[in-house]
């Protein structure tokens, strides 16, 4: 298993040259690994004028107004998700990759969310997933979804300190 | 029509749970038409089972996650009722607008997401933002608002915290109601957008008379908090005859309980109840109501919808009225509550038995405790609107196949599909996909 940020993954993450960039970090902290992406939202520091944190919990629908009133070039969905690989594996997700597409009064998928954002404003997506172990009540996160976290921390960081 | 004719659709999209629609017609004859409910029970009265009634409401608030409010109004009223406790004025207030905001967000939903794809002709949800992705926006700009007043007034929308036995434990400051007075008018002309949209819609035409069940009392108010049992068949009864009203029983294809009371099938919801109380609406949703050309009695399930977009307005009305009045006359900030476990004996706790009717999105919903000397629950039921209303689905299904039999296989099956949906049926409260088998020879 690795957690290393593929080039791919870093083109996802990367803050546009032209434009703003909203990161949303999906998460129910409750819920073990689930809790990734508040995890990650918590820990981010950002200096970029062009450049936007939302932590969205586990009601990414919510903040629709949010992310459109800020125009981006490009949003970035970053939530844990299970694709079926080792614990703490990060992958660049394509939407019709994410199994969950189904609407209901309960839940609002991202793919969705994803599409209206690129209907409203033209503008690009993309869904970084970090595989979990456990999404159970109560528990806290597994050491290698904590240890893929903190990479992707690191990495945006970097990107969002130095205004690269 | 073909002679033989076999649909299995895999996923009926745009209903909360799993079940399947078995339909069986041979030479024109309906042999068999069934709505399978295929999730397994969760067993929720089991958990209860020796648990504190104090907590009692944060466990059943798990039974959904969009009804989550109404569970928790249902189980604070069963247990006080348990209990002997009356709440303030004050504490029924905030509970009415609780359940508004709660009403209103499902109805929302409901209305934009799952309904409006059929009646806009778009096919999908996927489409509808394709198409109408301003809609989309309106839609979850106002699920928004709902969840940001339930924030404010109990922590959080899903599984609120500060909705308990005996009041609040947090009650809304002055700048508190200012700000949810804010919210609801912000959501005023999405309101009037979403009554010119329903105005747009045409719905199928099936009519099939049934028995309509819904909380009614003598109150000035449309009843959604509490009131007796009502019927369109017969007297009224008191909440706790509620297992003379719904009458469960078993049936092999179903995994959730069916109900009957007076008739063969009863239905529940916002159809149910504009036809028992149509005329305790606020003036504003009765405006709408005729704008609409909504006359009760309307026995056409398919226009549950239009009920909802009703009492959508019916919901907003009712809640701007309640914060402007809190803000006029102020909020007693000493009715505040801390209970937790009752570790501290801060409310009386007797052996009981307590059920509490409260009108959820999708209807009326019970729940039953029957507690020991010291508070522990010995014994729950909780009885919830879609089980009461899959029985009456299934019954409007068995009605409406012969009509079309006529019709395409897609037209068949996308009617009965509209006609499961109308219902706006939480399978997972009572099932995730509906496989849909026509058999027709």
């Amino acid at each position: 298993m690795s957690t290393e940020l593929t080039p791919e993954i870093q083109a996802a993450l990367a803050p546009e040259i032209s434009g703003n960039t909203v990161y949303v970090l999906v998460g129910n902290p409750w819920r073990g690994d689930d809790g990734a992406g508040t995890f990650i939202a918590g820990r981010l520091r950002n200096a970029r004028a062009d450049a936007f944190i939302i932590d969205a919990g586990n009601r990414p629908e919510n903040c629709i107004e949010r992310i459109i009133s800020l125009n981006p070039a490009k949003t970035v969905f970053i939530d844990a998700a299970d694709f079926g690989a080792q614990a703490g594996a990060v992958r660049l997700l394509a939407m019709h990759d994410v199994a969950r597409d189904s609407i209901s009064t309960h839940a609002f998928p991202l793919p969705v969310l994803a599409r209206l954002i690129e209907e409203e404003l033209g503008s690009a997506t993309a869904m970084i997933g970090i595989q979990i172990h456990s999404a159970c009540l109560g528990q806290g996160m597994h050491a290698a979804v904590v240890r893929a976290a903190e990479r992707l921390i690191d990495y945006l960081n970097a990107r969002l300190d130095a205004g690269l | 029509m073909p002679e033989t004719v076999k649909i299995n659709v895999e996923y009926l999209t745009r209903v909360e749970g799993h079940g399947n629609i078995v339909v069986d017609a041979q030479n024109g004859k309906l042999l068999q038409c069934l709505l399978e409910i295929v999730e397994a029970p969760r067993f929720f009265e089991g958990m209860l089972r020796g648990r504190s009634i104090f907590e009692a409401q944060h466990i059943t608030s798990r039974i959904c996650g969009i009804c989550a409010c109404a569970h928790t109004l249902v189980s604070v009223q069963a247990a006080e009722d348990a209990l002997g406790i009356t709440p303030t004025p004050q504490t029924i207030k905030l509970r009415e607008l609780l359940l508004d905001m709660e009403i209103l967000d499902s109805h929302i939903l409901h209305i934009y997401l799952l309904a409006a794809p059929d009646l806009l002709g778009v096919g999908s949800f996927k489409s509808l933002i394709g198409t109408h992705h301003k809609t989309v926006r309106r839609a979850l700009r106002m699920k928004k608002i709902c969840n940001d007043v339930c924030d404010i007034l109990v922590g959080r929308h899903v599984h609120p915290i500060a909705c308990i036995a005996g009041g609040f434990t947090k009650l809304p400051a002055e700048k508190d109601l200012a700000a949810m007075q804010t919210l609801l008018k912000g959501l005023q002309s999405d309101m009037d957008a979403t009554v010119d949209l329903a105005l747009t819609l045409s719905f199928p035409e099936f009519e099939r008379a049934t028995e309509y069940v819904a909380l009614v009392n003598d109150g000035p108010d449309y009843p959604l908090l509490s009131g007796d049992i009502g019927s369109s068949d017969g007297p009224r009864m008191d909440k706790h005859d509620y297992r003379r009203v719904t009458n469960e029983f078993t049936v092999p294809h179903s995994s959730a309980k069916f109900a009957r009371f007076n008739r063969e099938s009863y239905a529940v919801g916002a159809l149910a109840r504009l036809n028992l109380n149509f005329d305790k609406l606020k003036p504003a949703a009765k405006m709408t109501a005729t704008a609409l050309g909504f006359k009760p009695p309307v026995h056409n399930p398919y226009l549950n919808t239009v009920g909802q977009v009703i009492e959508s307005v019916q919901c907003l009305d009712h809640a701007t009225r309640i914060v402007e009045d809190f803000l006029e006359h102020g909020i007693d900030q000493a009715e505040r509550v801390l209970v937790g476990l009752n570790e501290k004996g801060t409310l009386p706790v007797r052996a009981g038995n307590g059920v509490g009717a409260v009108e959820a999105p999708r209807g009326i919903l019970f729940h039953n405790y029957e507690t020991d000397a010291h508070g522990a629950i010995v014994k729950a039921n909780c009885v919830i609107p879609t089980a009461q209303n899959v029985n009456n689905i299934e019954q409007d299904m068995a009605a409406l196949v012969p009509v079309i039999l006529h019709k395409s296989e897609a037209e068949i099956t996308l009617a009965l599909e509209m006609l499961v949906r109308a219902y706006d049926p939480c399978i997972s409260c009572s099932a995730h996909f509906l496989k849909v088998y026509l058999q027709n020879q």
